[in-house]
Formats: C-alpha cells, structure tokens, sequence
C-alpha cells in the first residue's frame, strides 16, 4: 500500500513537473522584437510620436512663462512664481519632463539598437538617419525648454549637453542621410534646421550660419509635429474648445498677441473671444476674459485635435541668419530677412496687409527681431528658450526695450523644471534644498 | 432509545423534530446505510422512506447544526412506521466535514484553522447574491453594500488587505471548481477602455451564482488556512456549495421576492450643524447677510428646486449665494425613483438510489434606483449525482446565468448622471432647469454577461480508507457592453458610440488522493496527495468612435472617427500548476497534527524564478474529550495553524515589452516603451499563524469561537517608479514590500431563552484589524507608507483645524489621518423566536476606526457653482459665493471681509470655498452602524392543495445608518469596486434600503 502510494505521489509531482508555464501572449511586444528590420519604420515613429506629445506639452506650459499666453483658470494652468525664481514643480505637469526625456531616450536607444544590428550598414541606413535627426530634434527640445541636463540616470549637468548632442546626432543624421540620397532630403534639411538651432545655443554662430542657408533650409521647408484625435494637441485638448469649453486654463488677454492681433490681424497669433458653446465667458478665474487662441482651432471641431506643432522651419532659419546678421551688427541684411519674413503673411479679413518694420540700428534690429520670432514661433515651444539664451549672452539687458515678454523675464526663470518623479527616482540628483515641495504651501510664492 | 415494530415491505413515514422546541426541523438527512436509501425532510419536519424491505435497521439522522442521531428500526411487512425523532443542536458539531482549506475533507475536531460556514438555512432574510448573503454574518469579513447604480458589484475583504497592488479579493470556488476572476470587464488587456462613453461600476462574478442554489459557504481567510491552494490564494478562499438531490420523493420549491428600493438621505440635513467644533452645539442659525433670518430647514433659493419645483432657473446665475440649504439627495432628488422589484425561484430535488438531481431556475428583473437602471437575470442550475459502481461517486453539475442590464452613467465623467447634476460642470448642460438635465438621460448604456459553469468530480474508493478525487471545472464569464452617447447629445454633440467585449475562460483540473492508515493502537495517518492545474484565459475588444451621422441606431462602423483610442483586441494566459500532499495524523482522536505544502509553478513568474513552495503546518486539540475534563464545562477544541500562500503577478509584469499603438496622425503603428520588465518577478507570500478555540459551553448554550491571525506579507509587489530620464515612465512591479496585518476574531452565539414556545438567541461577532506597512522600497505610493496601516488615508491638513482664523496648512500635503479599511467591525444579531414558527431577526453591523476621502465634495467646493453639500451648514453662515478663502489663487480673491467669517472654523473654510487649496481636505472617519436586517417570518396562514410548507418573510435591509458626527454628508458603506483595494467616495448614490416580501413553498 504504502509503495502505491509513492508511486501515486511521485507520478503527480512528475505530472506537475513536467508541466509547461511558457506562454507567449500576444499584444505587447517583446524587446527583441524590434531587432528585426520590420519593426524599424514603427520604432522610428515611436521616437517621432514621442517628439510630438513632448513639443505640445512643453509649448504649452511654457507659454505662460513666455507670455505667449496667461493664466485664466487653476486646472492644466502654469503658475508663475511671485518672486524671481523658478517654475515649480507643482505647477508644472510632470509630463514636460517625462516626455521630453521619452523622447530622447527613445530616439538615443533606437540609434544604439540599430548601431548594434545593423554594424557598417548604420553609415546607410535610412532609420539610422530618421532616428538620429529625431534624436537631435529631442535634444534640441530639452535644451530650449528646460533648465538643467540630465541624460540617462546621471547627475545634473549643464544645459548644453543637449545641445551638444543634438549638434552631434544632427550632424550624423545630415551626413547618413546624404549617403542615402534623395529619398532623405527632408529629413536632411531638418537636421541642418535643428543643428543650426543648437549651435546658436552653443555660441557656435558660424556653424549655425553655414547650416541656416536657404541651401540647406529652403524657407518654404517645415517639419511639423502631427497630432490625431488620440495624441490630440494639448492646446486644443486643454482649452476644450472643440467638445466643451471647461477648465479655460490660458487667455491671450494681456499679452503682446493680443493687441497686436487686434490691431493687424496678422493671423499667425489669430485668437478669439466669441461663444463657445452658446456662453460667451470669463475665465475659470472670474474677471478674466478668455480670449482663447485660434492658431491650433482652426475649425472649431474636433479634427482640430489633430493641429500641428511647427518642430523646424526654413522661415525660421531666414530668422536665425538675421540674428546673425545682427550679431555682425549688420541691421539692413537683418531688416531684409525679418520683413521678408512678413511679407505676403495672411491677415484676417478686411485688415490691410502687414506693414514692414524700419530698422535704423542694429537696436531696433533686435527688437523686431525679438517681435518677429515671438510672433512667428507663436505657441510653438520656441521662445521662452530664445529669452534664456538672450538672457545669458547679455543680448536681453543690452539690446531690448520693450517687448512681447516685457517683464516676465524677470519674474520667472525662462526653463522648465526637473520633474519631482526625476528628483526622486535618479540616485544622483538630490533634493535641492530650495526646490520647493510646493511654494504655495510656504508662501514664498503664489501663481499669480 | 425506544425500538420500533413493523412488518413486510413497510414504508416508514415520521416526523424530525427539535428536541428544545418541538417544531419540524427541514432539510434533515433521514438514511438507512445498510440499505443506502435517504431522503430529505420537508419544511415540517416530515419524511418518508417507502418500499422499505423487512428487517432491523438503524435510522440514520443527520444534519449540519445538530447532533447526529441513530434509531433503531424494525420494518415488517405491509406496515407504516410513524416515528417521531427528537434532535438536539450541536452548538458545536465536532465531527461536521469540511473540505475548504484540506487535502480532501475532514472533520472540524481535525482542523487546526478556523473556518467560517455560513448556511443558507440560517439566513432568513431574502438575499438576491451572496454579498448579501455573506455580509454582516462572519467576524473578519467586509462586504460593503455599494453603490445605487445597476449591476455594481462589492469588493469583499477577508481581515484586511491582502496585497498593496494586487487586488485582494478572495479566491472563489464553487463546488470545488474555480471561479474563472473577480468581476466582469477586470481583465487589464484594455487598458483605456471606459474612459469614453462608460460610467459606471464593475459587476461582481459573484452575483452569478444564484443563492437559492445555495447549500452552504465555507470561508477560510488566510494563509494558516488556504496554503494548499498556492499561488493565487493569499487573500483566503470563499468555498460555495450547491443543493444537491437526495433520495426520495420529488420536492418542487418555488419563491417569489416582491420588494420596494429606496435610497435614504445621504447628503445635508436640515437644522443641523455641526461643522465647527468648539462652538456650542445646537446654537441659532445665523441670518444670512442681506436677508430675513432663515429658520433650520427652510428651503431657499437654490433650494427651491428639491421642493418639487424642478423647472427653477430663474436668478440662481453662477456666484449666486446659496443660503440655509439642505440637500439630503444631493440636488438628484428628481431622479431617484423608488422601484418595484421582483424574483421568481422554482427548483426541484429529488433521485433514487442510483441518481439524484437538483435542478433551478430563477428569474429577477426590474427598474433601478436611477432613472436608465433596468435589470433582467436569468440563473439555472443543475446537479447530478450518480453512482455507476458501489465504489465510484460520480456529481455532475451545470450553471448558465445571463445578466442584462441598463446604467445611469455615474463617476467623475461627462456622460455622468451623479456628475452633471450634483457638480454642474461647464461642460454639460450646467443648468438647475431639470429639463435640459433631462438630456443627459438620452445616453444608453446596455451590458450583457454571460456566465458558464461546468463541473465534474469523480470519487473513487477503491479500497477502505482510499479516496480518488478527481475535479474537472470549466468557468467561462463573458461580457458585452455597449454605450452610445447619440447624435446630438448634450455634452457631445457628434455623438459616441462604443462597444466593449470581454471574456474569461478557466479550465481547472484537480486530483487528490487520500489514503487513511492505522499507525498502531490510537494512531492514525491520512495521507492526501494531488495536483492542481488552472488555466486562464482572457480577451477583449473595445471599440470607440465618435461622430454619428444622424439619430438612429448605430454600430461603431456607423462613426466618423475613433477619438480616444485605437480598437483594442487583445487576448492573454495564465498557467497555474501546483503539486500539494498533506498528512494529518490523529492520535485517540483529540489531538491532531496537519503538516502538507503546495509547489506551485506560474506562467507570470519572472523567468528567472522557479517553482515557489508553501509549506503549512496545524495542530488541533479537543481538550474537552480528556478524561480529567469536567463536564460541566461544555466542549472546547484549541487549534493553531501556520501556512504560507501567494499572489501571483499579472501575465505581462515580469517582461520588457514595447506597445505597438496606432498613431493616425503620424502615418502608422508607433512602437512606445510599455514594461520595463523584471526577470526575478515573483508572487507575494503572505505568512500567517493563527491561534484559537471553539468552545461550547453552558450546556451548550454558549458557543464561543475565538481566533488570533498574525500575517506578515513579504515579497510584497510594489510599482517602482524608474527614473524619466531612462526613457521609460511606466512603473514596474518589483518584490519590494513588507506589510503585516493581525487582529481577533470573536463569534459567539448566545441562547438567552429557549423554550417550546419562546426562544432568544443572539449572534454576536467582533473583528479587529490592524495592518502596518513595513517595507515599501524605492516605491512611491501615496496610501502605502512605512509604518502606516496598508492602505493609509493620507490627505491635507490644517494646523488650526478649530480656531475661527484663516487656515494654516501642514507643509506637507499628505498627512496621516488613518487606515483606510475598518479597524473594528462588531455585528449583533438577535433573532426572537415565537409560537407557530414566527421569528424575527435583526442584525446590525458596526465598523469603525477607518477614513474615507471624498474627492467629489473637493470639485464642488472648489468649482461650484454653489458649493458641496458637505457645507452646506457653513454656508449658512457665510454663503458659498460671498467667500473666496484666503488670497491663494487669483486675482480676484477675496479677503475676509464677512461679515460672518468668524463663525466659521478654519478647517471649514478650507473645505468650503473655492480657494481651497488641496483635494484631500473632504477626509472625514468612516465610522458607521447599519441595520442590515429586519426580517419577519411566519407561515402563510393558508395552504394550496399538495403545498407541504409555506412561509412568507417580511424584510428590510440597511433601513438605517448613523455615521460619525464628523462625516458630513456620504454613507461610508458606499465602498468602491469589486477590486478596488481602497474605498473612497466617488461620484455615484450609495445603495438603497430595500424591503422585500418572499413567499417560499415546497410540493
């Protein structure tokens, strides 16, 4: 009995033993998956959808911070610091972080996945081209929107990592896409685009000049980031324009768009204060008119989810070499360029056409050129790194008067915030001392 | 024992009845052994063994509850026997077989864990599922009540939480054949489905089950008990036992339930105030700046429209002062409807020596509490039991339910009945005309579930003291929703549409062998030994689109776009397998030794991780069968037991994967980082001792059943947050935490009176749980903190809570306030017991010590437009526009220039003004009483020809409920969904009181 008994116990655990718990399951991919050469057109989209939601998230909170836009609501609405200081993290959806960093890893990680599976074929490869200029794209995102550089887990480093990288990957993508040929021009172009921009960070004004011709960037050039009714353009999503009207978080009312707007109807800043609706409104905040844009809104229905974000343009490449133009202290080429620019720009209906601006020194060259760029990089995530890097180089105290952002540069510090999910999770940052578990709290500073 | 005299081929045909009482005792099990023949009494006691052969026989009588019972008979032939038996209760019946939690079954003296038995005899009231049925009966269980909404389900706890991120519902057998998950559309391969068009609870797979089916429950509640169930079984096992047929004549049962629901006041009251303490209680009401003194009640302006004048728009713009409000109904007076219900059982047991049956079918249906709920269910049963050889046992059972039903939208959302009337968003209606609220309701929102049951077990006894037991079960829960906002809808002008379909499928395989030996004189062994393999399969499909191209009827294909999400289809497994054995040896039949394990192995463990064992261990002494113990003292069992048990990761946790998602705008499929992955990804194992005694005392008039649990969860499964910068901001599940919970369990069932014609017994239970949290790692949960209960209410606080100033905040927005489940849950049930059968039971159940966040009442203070029920006593004194708090936000902040703002605590203004700063403020303890039953039975004063018993039950459930003083305005028993692991106030009704009349018959 007892060896029946055995036999049966061991006959069960071998029963069980022999058991298979392998299971592949379908739907999420697994990692070695996208090894294969057929995954590659769908991973560098990844890196490019990444780009996207990054670009609208970023534009949108730092439009505030830029004056491009103010806050009219409490919900999905950037909070500006009381006193000189930085962004909070509390204020400041974590999201601007985290995609932004998304976007760069996603791209970086492409580039090393197919370094290692594609070995001398990278030279050639047309992914490898894509991915690296997105991978410069995101890293030029980083570097214009944010405050300090962190790659990868590491300990904080200064701005311009990103833009070396960028200027790095950009170069790598321009030359991989010319060995492609013809097939990768636009993606070529945008790299010049992006490297000229980060070299304008670097100091490197030469580089960025040789890269900002209308060779390399022809004006009519423009690379967009694109948006569908899933991904949706935070500027849409959050106003509510289109499904409802709710948390009315921004306003153009009193920012330089909206009278500038008033007064040209110059429609690249085109906003709106009619019905949503059938209730015409204040903001959330009463009082405030919400005087919302109509740049991204161009239908008032939902396919404006779908909007582009302008990621790299040839116009404003023509913008960039005016600022060259000007750093050479050459206003007339600068005044060329910015009224070039201007020129055959659509107004709204029954409003003359744009009138040029006069410069007369290379002063006044700036200022326009300031004008120009706010207007033409309207909400597109540009300017409140033009600002920073104005700031920096000393441009912004010796050349400006007044002007679209006239007075937040110095009520907030022209960067997003490392997000709290970073600060806590990356062993090699540390809390700063004065990174503010929530300003409101301590009352050093309120979002008004 | 007096012997009785028949004569040739007699018929036997007596009466069961109660020792202490007289009456017919139903559902006795009346057998023969030496001739394998057995029937059921009826409802009066009565029973009959017809074609009986002559001869000498022992009349074997039992029943669970009583003391078994043996008559000598003697049958001749030609004669009827009329025998009339007393049976006594067993207020602890020692030799009662259980099966939930051992290899096999066993005797209660054997078992060295508790285990709880709930049996539907003793459940007087009309229960529609086994939440109801389970609720308030069993120390150590929770069982909210939910929510209003149709088809919502319960989350059920067995002491406490179980896991901090899995969900801790406990595993589910029925007739030993596992339930295939927890609750329907709960499978996670849709992630973003019902965020569109759907709003509205999670039905429970429980409510398949019909309790008119219902034989018994067994719970077994943590690892000391389930250990043999592995892997999945840490949050302990609800074991479910249908009717079965028995030998003899045929017994038809038919019941109908007619019953009324109606929500009690939850919300604000009138003439109360008790929102500033420090203030004297019961001080006048204020005037309200600017106008007449307003009387306690007296509805005015905003309160117009709950005066059944629900066309009212007329002056209540936004910012305008609400004052000497009450909103018992929150504003939804208008759309809470008092429904009929109505319930129909009609089963029928019966077989014969070589088979028994039971079959049911029941149907329920009607209107809910909101104005789209709607039901219809449909349940069958049957089981079949046959005999193909003296040796071989064979049960077959078959269950089919179909559950259709129709939603008023609930929850924080747009297409939300509760949402738009309560809170009046900007983007709705935002109107009080009920009116144009009225079209919200063109929303339509349909589910179907359809659920299978299929079993068969196999008992073989080869050989005396050997038991093959073989168990094949087949579980598949299917679910269709759809939901269509239509064209033109209010809040969604182009309209949407969407359908959602998910199923579970489980085949389940169970063998076990025990083998009984005699050691020597005294000394006895079982040996069980088996193996078990589940495997579960899921899948789903969603789909969303928006922009109908007019009214009519439409299918998804009918829309434009597809707005919030790509269609999903997806499909997973999960592979259980496990080998247990177990040996139980028993010495002069009081003391007892359990040692077994479980080697489980799981398709969801990290590839690096093997098989995972859990050991177990129990000991039972029934010190009461020692010779030097007194008699008087009645009979008492000491038990301890150890056991380990797991919680098993989902099918995707442990690998790195990537999402492929449907980018339109960007031209094709984008690939997106989903799962970091984690090779060495194992369960959570919950170790648990347990420590305790059944006593019966007083001749047995007394029974006590006292346990202690102490269980530690190690390896328990936490979402680590990796840095953003590495690229990936989806958490992964890591074995990272630590939690313990430990408590008392204390049943004790008095009887105060006993006698032929009166009777008082009352059931009393009290549970303590206390949970710590002692590792939680890198993690970063909010409601999951080191050395805080597990979960943990953490929220905004005020240091100057009291003080009539400006509210100075904690620095920190998340303070501790305390568990989030019920530290203390006491239940008292006293059933009285009159002449000709009459009885009337109440029961209450108490839970205390726990918090609840409402995050609704935060939205309404903050954003209006005429503030949160919750304040409305405040806003008696300082109207909800007329003060915007402290200068937080804004320009248009007002400074506190009210005049009445110093009646108003800072706590209160904090919680009650648009400025407010945090969502956490509305915290309030969720201490609570509710009746959870007043029934009334009695027999039907009449008779139809052939009806044998008929009883007619009057009963009331949850007809009252008092909560803390500080709790303004939600009925904390509104719980949350059937896998949530915390309860929270959301935007929905809480569950109505209800009160049924049923009327049960057997012929």
């Amino acid at each position: 009995m007892h060896k029946r008994i055995s036999v049966l116990v061991a006959g069960a655990a071998l029963l069980v033993g022999a058991c298979s718990f392998d299971v592949t399951n379908p739907g999420p991919v697994a990692d070695e998956a996208l090894d294969q050469a057929g995954a590659w057109d769908a991973l560098v989209r990844g890196a490019r959808y990444n780009i996207s939601r990054a670009t609208s998230i970023d534009a949108f909170y730092g439009a505030v911070a830029a004056k491009e836009y103010s806050t009219s609501g409490r919900i999905n609405a950037t909070k500006l610091p009381l006193v000189f200081g930085q962004l909070s993290v509390d204020d400041v959806n974590a999201n601007t972080w985290n995609w932004s960093q998304a976007a760069r890893w996603q791209a970086e990680d492409g580039q090393r996945r197919l370094r290692e599976v594609l070995g001398s074929g990278f030279a050639t490869n047309k992914y490898a081209a894509q991915i690296l200029m997105y991978g410069a794209l995101a890293n030029r995102i980083l570097g214009e929107n944010f405050c300090e550089a962190v790659i990868d887990g590491s300990a904080k480093k200064p701005i311009n990592e990103y833009f070396t990288r960028a200027e790095a990957q950009a170069t790598e993508a321009i030359a991989i896409a010319g060995a492609v040929g013809a097939s990768e021009v636009s993606t070529q172009r945008a790299a010049y685009a992006i490297r000229a921009s980060a070299r304008l960070y670097l100091g490197n004004f030469a580089g960025a000049g040789n890269d900002a011709t209308t060779a390399n960037v022809p004006t009519s050039f423009s690379l967009s980031a694109p948006f569908d009714l899933t991904t949706r353009n935070l500027f849409v999503d959050t106003n509510d324009f289109a499904v409802g009207g709710n948390f009315r978080a921004s306003t153009v009312w009193r920012t330089f768009f909206e009278s500038y707007f008033r007064t040209t109807g110059d429609l690249r800043v085109r906003w709106d204060s009619s019905t949503v609706n059938g209730k015409a409104r204040d903001g959330e905040f009463t009082g405030i008119p919400w005087l919302y844009q109509r740049k991204y809104i161009p239908t008032g229905t939902n396919a404006d989810y779908g909007s582009p974000i302008r990621l790299v343009s040839g116009r404003e490449m023509r913008l960039v070499q005016a600022e060259l133009a000007l750093r050479a202290g050459d206003f007339t080429t600068a005044e060329g360029l910015i009224n070039g620019i201007r020129a055959g720009q659509a107004v709204r209906a029954g409003s003359p056409a744009l009138t040029s601006w006069t410069i007369t020194n290379v002063q006044e060259g700036w200022n326009a050129l300031r004008r120009e760029r706010s207007i033409e990089l309207w909400l597109e995530g540009r300017t409140m790194g033009d600002l920073r890097r104005w700031i920096a180089d000393g441009t912004y105290a010796a050349q400006f008067t007044n002007g679209p952002d006239s007075d937040v540069a110095d009520r907030v510090r022209m960067c997003l915030p490392i997000s709290r999910g970073e600060r806590q999770t990356n062993s090699n940052l540390q809390l700063d001392p004065d990174d503010p578990q929530s300003p409101i709290y301590n009352g050093q500073a309120a979002p008004w | 024992m007096p012997t009785i005299l028949a004569a040739q081929a007699g018929t036997i045909s007596g009466k069961v009845v109660h020792e202490g009482t007289g009456a017919g005792v139903p559902a006795v099990q009346v057998s023969i052994p030496a001739l394998k023949v057995s029937t059921l009494t009826a409802a009066d006691g009565s029973f009959t063994l017809a074609g009986v052969r002559p001869g000498n026989y022992e009349l074997h009588i039992i029943r669970i509850g009583f003391r078994a019972t043996d008559v000598p008979v003697e049958v001749r032939a030609g004669q009827i026997l009329t025998p009339e038996v007393k049976i006594t209760e067993a207020a602890m019946a020692l030799d009662e077989i259980v099966v939930t939690g051992t290899a096999g079954q066993a005797r209660r003296r054997e078992v060295g864990n508790s285990i709880s038995q709930v049996q539907i005899s003793d459940v007087k009231q009309p229960v529609q599922n086994l939440d109801q049925m389970l609720q308030g009966r069993t120390a150590g269980v929770v069982i909210p009540t939910g929510r209003a909404d149709m088809g919502s389900g319960s989350a059920i706890r067995l002491r406490g939480n179980a896991s901090l991120s899995l969900t801790s519902y406990p595993l589910i057998y029925v007739d030993g054949i596992r339930q295939t998950a927890e609750a329907y559309s709960s499978n996670n391969l849709v992630p973003n489905a019902n965020t569109g068009t759907r709003q509205g609870g999670q039905a429970s797979l429980l409510a398949d089950i019909d309790p008119a089916t219902i034989d018994r429950v067994e719970i077994v509640k943590g690892p000391a008990a389930t250990a043999l169930y592995g892997t999945e079984a840490a949050a302990g096992v609800i074991q479910i036992f249908t009717k079965k047929g028995v030998t003899g004549r045929t017994v038809w049962t038919f019941q109908t339930d007619q019953g009324v629901r109606a929500v009690r006041p939850w919300g604000s009251q009138p003439g109360t105030y008790y929102g500033s303490p420090g203030r004297p209680a019961g001080i006048p009401l204020p005037s309200s700046p600017g106008s007449a003194a307003i009387a306690a009640g007296t509805p005015t302006q905003a309160c117009i429209r709950l005066a059944d004048q629900p066309l009212i728009d007329a002056g209540l713009a936004d910012g305008l002062a609400i004052s000497g409000c009450h909103r018992p109904y929150h504003d939804m007076d208008p759309y809470l409807h008092k429904p009929w219900r109505q319930r129909y059982t009609l089963s029928v047991a019966g077989g014969s020596d070589a088979v028994r049956y039971f079959t049911s079918a029941s149907g329920e249906g009607g209107d809910g509490i909101l104005p789209l709920d709607n039901d219809l269910r449909y349940q069958f049963r049957s089981n079949v039991s046959f005999h193909p050889t003296e040796k071989l046992n064979i049960d077959i059972s078959s269950a089919y339910s179909r559950y259709k039903y129709s939603f008023t939208g609930s929850n924080n959302g747009t297409s939300s009945l509760y949402f738009q009337v309560v809170r009046r968003p900007l983007n709705g209606p935002s109107s009080y005309d009920y009116r144009i609220l009225d079209s919200i309701l063109t929303q339509r929102n349909n589910v179907r579930n359809d659920r299978m049951i299929l079993g068969a077990t196999a008992t073989w006894t080869p050989l005396s003291g050997m038991t093959h037991k073989l168990t094949l079960g087949y579980d598949d829960a299917r679910s269709e929703e759809n939901y269509l906002l239509p064209f033109n809808y209010i809040t969604d002008r182009p309209g949407r549409i969407s359908l959602e379909k998910s199923g579970s499928r489980s085949f389940s395989t169970d063998y076990v062998l025990s083998q009984q030996i005699s050691l020597f004189t005294g000394l006895k062994s079982t040996l069980s030994a088996g193996g078990q393999l589940v495997q579960r399969d899921e899948d789903a499909l969603a789909l969303e689109g928006a922009g109908l191209p007019g009214p009519g009827e439409h299918t998804v294909s009918s829309a434009s776009t597809f707005p919030s999400q790509a269609p999903v289809i997806a499909r997973q497994r999960v592979i259980t397998g496990g080998f247990l054995f177990q040996n139980m040896f028993a010495f002069k039949d009081r003391y007892f030794l359990t040692v077994g394990a479980r080697v489980d192995g799981n398709s969801a463990f990290g590839e690096n991780l093997g098989l995972q064992t859990y050991p177990k261990a129990s000991a039972s002494y029934v010190i009461s069968d020692e010779p030097f113990w007194p008699g008087a003292l009645g009979t008492m069992k000491l038990r301890a037991a150890y056991g380990l048990a797991g919680r098993a990761p989902g099918a995707f946790d442990a690998i790195k994967t990537w999402t492929p998602t449907l980018w339109t705008g960007g031209g094709g499929t984008a690939f997106i980082p989903r799962n970091p992955g984690n090779p060495d990804l194992a369960p959570e194992r919950s170790r648990e001792i347990e420590v305790g005694a059944d006593a019966a005392v007083l001749n047995e008039r007394l029974t006590v059943d006292f346990s202690y649990y102490d269980r530690v969860t190690s390896d328990a499964l936490l979402q680590i947050a990796r840095a953003p910068s590495l690229g990936n901001t989806n958490q992964q599940l890591e074995n990272v935490g630590k939690f313990y919970n430990k408590g008392v369990e204390l049943g004790v069932t008095g009887k105060i009176l006993e006698s032929a014609k009166l009777g008082i017994e009352l059931n009393a239970t009290l549970a303590t749980n206390k949970s710590k949290v002692l590792e939680v790692g890198t993690a970063t949960v909010n409601n999951v903190q080191v050395g805080q209960p597990a979960p943990v209410v953490r929220a905004t606080k005020v240091k100057n809570m009291y003080d009539f100033v400006d509210p100075v905040f904690e620095p920190d927005s998340n303070n501790f306030y305390g568990p989030n489940l019920p530290t203390q849950t006491i239940t008292l049930a006293p059933t009285f017991r009159f002449p000709k059968q009459v009885t009337l039971t109440l029961r209450g159940e108490y839970q205390a010590g726990h918090w609840i966040t409402q995050g609704a009442a935060h939205f309404l203070a903050q954003r209006g437009p005429y503030g949160t029920p919750s304040c409305d006593e405040v806003y008696r004194y300082v109207p909800w526009a007329e003060y915007d708090g402290p200068p937080v936000y804004g320009p248009s902040a007002r400074i506190n220039t009210h005049q009445n703002i110093d009646k108003v605590n800072a706590v209160d203004r904090a919680r009650c003004y648009r400025s407010i700063l945090q969502s956490n403020l509305f915290t309030w303890p969720a201490d609570f009483f509710k009746v959870r039953e007043i029934t009334l039975q009695a027999p039907l004063p009449f008779r139809l020809p052939r009806m044998q018993t008929a009883m007619i039950t009057i009963s009331g459930r949850n007809l009252f409920t008092k909560v803390s003083k500080r709790n303004r305005s939600n009925d904390p028993d509104i719980g949350n969904s059937v896998e949530n692991l915390t309860f929270s106030f959301t935007d929905a009704v809480p569950a109505p009181a209800e009160f049924t009349v049923s009327i049960r018959a057997t012929f």
